[in-house]
């Protein structure tokens, strides 16, 4: 082997270890930054409280003919990167009762997450975007659903229906929490 | 057989000729042989990369509207993980572009590496090192602080003060006549998409033109010498490029870590004045303007850049002696480096003068206060109301606003309250309940600044000599629960209390009505919530009485507010 040689491999290791150190020094603190989302996701967020939705005596009773009510879900306090909302509109449900029984389900498709419908003559939910339909009860009649609808926890106080309203996972044949 | 690695590679190279592309790059001649003064080129590519992988990571958490700019910067300085320093290493890469910039500036000139046949490749370097400048200028507005909404004026103004199109370029740039969401958002897309896009460019047509022309020699060689010492760029001039990049790379983190990144002031208020001084390499154009007035002032501040740029360009046309030895080029060196050092020197004296400026030192100070203040108040997340609705984070702040919506019709305090005397109709409660206000109360409770202007009188003004009055202050003082009590003052004002029958008006128990109000409690934030809801109570004022009650004007939250940011007031300084 040539002296040159020497040299020329010499050079060529100090380079690969140098180059490595910038690429390391480089990436490493980037790609903890772009994790950070899912730092925070992993922690879990602080569970929300339920959100009033509608009063007791104006949700719709199936057993008397009426149909299921649209309502919007505004929560307040609630927090999105920099912005903290005094209240915003975290969705929107299906709820309706029978007698004392009130049912409240998500109108988020479990299927891609499209706004599952209300069909007044066929009297079932259905989603415009994949032609799923779902019974009253959300049970899966028809289509690519997964899953039936996605049904919320609720809490009546003081004549006020509470939802402990939640996203869930689409695509996927359990309920998950998101 | 060839191994599966081997194949793919061959496939790939077949396809695109890679190999060859590589090893003319790697084994470009380094005509002299290399070099440390060869680095200055690669070392600019390097912090060009750090400022585009930055660059890219921040504009994934940043928000471009004037609502938003302000509270996502502080987002990702202050919680985002590592958000501090990859902001700190977006900055310090600014200052680092220019540092080494200006060492390639003078590497290049005292080698006389402009010279034919390069001259195109010197100006696409002096055309790179104004979209630099322009670069740190519309960076500097993004974050939509204190510091770069004001500094950022400087510009735009003298943008507007262009003779006939003046005013239309700075509404074009602006996006209106004032600053607002269009001036982030023109800003932030030259800053991310217009000037990396030209810059691209003209980097790779440098580096396209170095490749042709090679590097420049160390003067004095003569040909046979140079081509002995000639050598590919790989491994010996690549490891010189990678260990001055490893040390710019260890500076820069060494110093973004020892100031933990960028400098973020409070949220742009065009309403709170702001001592603004731009980056240090314009520091120089900043010291002039103070010097000149008026059409002088535009020309020497737009002249000054244009007549560096000018010389820069005519450079390589205006040196002909046919040697780059330096010692036979002295004028253009003496130029560039003169002009170099006259720069650093105007510079220096702007510094100096703020170093000496107890005035702007104290305005910096103060500011870098309210930039804690904000930051703090930030991290509960900012209202979409956007920057300085982050001081509603302040419990303190929504009082001030409560008080001025509901309370500076009657009263005054501080700034607030009717302009005209005669429409104050109530004490004014500028440091209220403080034992200055206290005691100037005792001696006058019927005075225009207490209770002169109400229904409420007849309490009698204490007479007796100050060191009981300051007893008496002492006593009255405790009641609102503070912790900083002389107790022995205030123990002889109780007895005073009693002596002076202030108690044959003014029961302690806090249910006994008497003809002035219930003193138990006086000054806590419990107590101005009783009085608010309901003042013409037998324990309060009575039928004396005058002020409305505010039981129904305000929510319950809010009573609790204002009546705390009442209580405060005697601890504001």
């Amino acid at each position: 082997m040539t002296r040159s040689m020497d040299r020329r491999t010499v050079f060529s290791r100090i380079s690969a270890v140098l180059g490595g150190v910038l690429g390391a020094a480089l990436t490493s603190p980037a790609v903890l930054f772009v994790l950070d989302p899912v730092r925070r996701w992993r922690r879990g967020a602080a569970a929300r409280p339920p959100v009033p939705i509608a009063r007791f005596d104006e949700v719709p009773d199936l057993d008397q003919g009426s149909k299921p009510l649209r309502a919007v879900v505004t929560a307040k306090e609630v927090r999105d990167a920099w912005t903290r909302h005094p209240s915003i509109r975290l969705g929107a449900v299906w709820v309706f009762r029978r007698g004392k029984d009130v049912t409240c389900l998500s109108t988020t498709c479990p299927h891609s997450g499209c706004a599952v419908d209300y069909d007044e003559k066929k009297g079932a939910f259905f989603c415009p975007c994949h032609d799923s339909t779902f019974a009253l009860d959300g049970k899966r009649r028809e289509g690519p659903s997964p899953r039936d609808m996605d049904r919320l926890d609720i809490e009546v106080q003081e004549g006020e229906v509470l939802c402990h309203y939640r996203r869930f996972r689409p695509a996927v044949g359990d309920k998950e929490p998101v | 057989m060839a191994s599966a690695r081997e194949r793919v590679l061959s496939w790939l190279d077949s396809r695109t000729g890679y190999r060859e592309a590589l090893k003319r790059t790697l084994d470009q001649p380094v005509r002299g042989g290399p070099s440390l003064a060869h680095v200055f080129g690669s070392l600019l590519t390097f912090v060009l990369i750090n400022q585009i992988v930055t660059g890219i990571l921040l504009a994934a958490f940043y928000s471009p509207s004037a609502a938003s700019a302000w509270a996502s910067v502080a987002y990702i300085q202050d919680q985002v993980w590592m958000g501090w320093f990859i902001r700190g290493m977006h900055n310090a890469g600014t200052t680092m572009m220019v540092i080494v910039m200006l060492l390639h500036l003078i590497q290049v000139t005292v080698y006389g590496a402009y010279k034919a046949p390069r001259e195109v490749t010197w100006l696409t370097g002096v055309g790179l090192a104004g979209l630099v400048m322009a670069f740190s200028l519309t960076g500097y507005l993004l974050p939509w602080d204190q510091k770069g909404y004001w500094a950022t004026q400087v510009p735009t103004t003298l943008l507007g003060a262009t003779p006939l199109i003046g005013p239309t370029l700075q509404v074009l740039v602006q996006g209106g006549p004032e600053y607002g969401n269009l001036t982030l958002t023109h800003f932030y897309a030259l800053h991310v998409f217009v000037l990396p896009a030209v810059v691209l460019g003209l980097v790779g047509l440098h580096i396209a033109l170095h490749r042709r022309h090679g590097a420049t020699p160390r003067w004095g060689q003569g040909e046979a010498e140079i081509a002995r010492r000639t050598e590919p760029r790989w491994p010996r001039q690549i490891t010189y490029d990678l260990a001055a990049m490893v040390a710019l790379l260890s500076f820069m983190t060494a110093w973004v870590v020892r100031t933990h990144g960028a400098e973020l002031t409070a949220p742009a208020d065009p309403s709170v004045a702001y001592d603004a001084r731009p980056e240090w390499y314009f520091a120089p154009l900043y010291e002039l303007r103070k010097h000149f007035s008026g059409i002088i002032e535009f020309i020497v501040a737009m002249g000054a850049p244009l007549v560096a740029g000018g010389v820069l360009v005519a450079l390589p046309f205006l040196d002909r002696v046919p040697t780059t030895d330096p010692r036979r080029r002295v004028a253009p060196i003496a130029v560039v480096l003169g002009g170099l050092l006259g720069a650093a020197a105007i510079g220096a004296v702007a510094q100096v003068g703020d170093l000496r400026n107890e005035k702007f030192q104290k305005g910096m100070a103060a500011a870098k206060k309210d930039a804690d203040r904000a930051r703090e108040l930030a991290l509960k997340g900012v209202l979409p109301a956007g920057g300085t609705a982050v001081y509603l984070n302040d419990p303190q702040e929504i009082g001030r606003q409560l008080f001025a919506e509901h309370c500076d019709g009657c009263h005054r305090l501080v700034t607030m309250g009717p302009e005209d005397e005669k429409d104050v109709k109530g004490p004014d409660l500028t440091f209220w309940n403080t034992r200055a206000w206290l005691g100037r109360f005792l001696r006058d409770p019927d005075g225009p600044s207490f209770f002169g202007k109400t229904k409420i009188h007849g309490m009698k003004p204490y007479k007796g000599p100050d060191d009981e009055l300051k007893a008496l202050v002492e006593f009255v003082y405790a009641l609102n629960g503070a912790q900083d009590v002389n107790a022995e003052l205030r123990a002889r004002g109780e007895v005073l209390f009693g002596d002076k029958n202030c108690d044959t008006c003014h029961e302690m128990d806090g249910t006994t009505e008497g003809e002035g109000p219930n003193l138990k409690d006086r000054g806590t934030a419990a107590w101005v919530k009783g009085l608010l809801l309901k003042p013409d109570a037998p324990t309060y004022f009575g039928e004396k009485n005058d002020m409305p009650a505010f039981g129904k004007k305000m929510s319950a939250e809010e009573l609790d507010q204002i009546s705390a940011f009442i209580a405060a007031q005697r601890e504001v300084k």
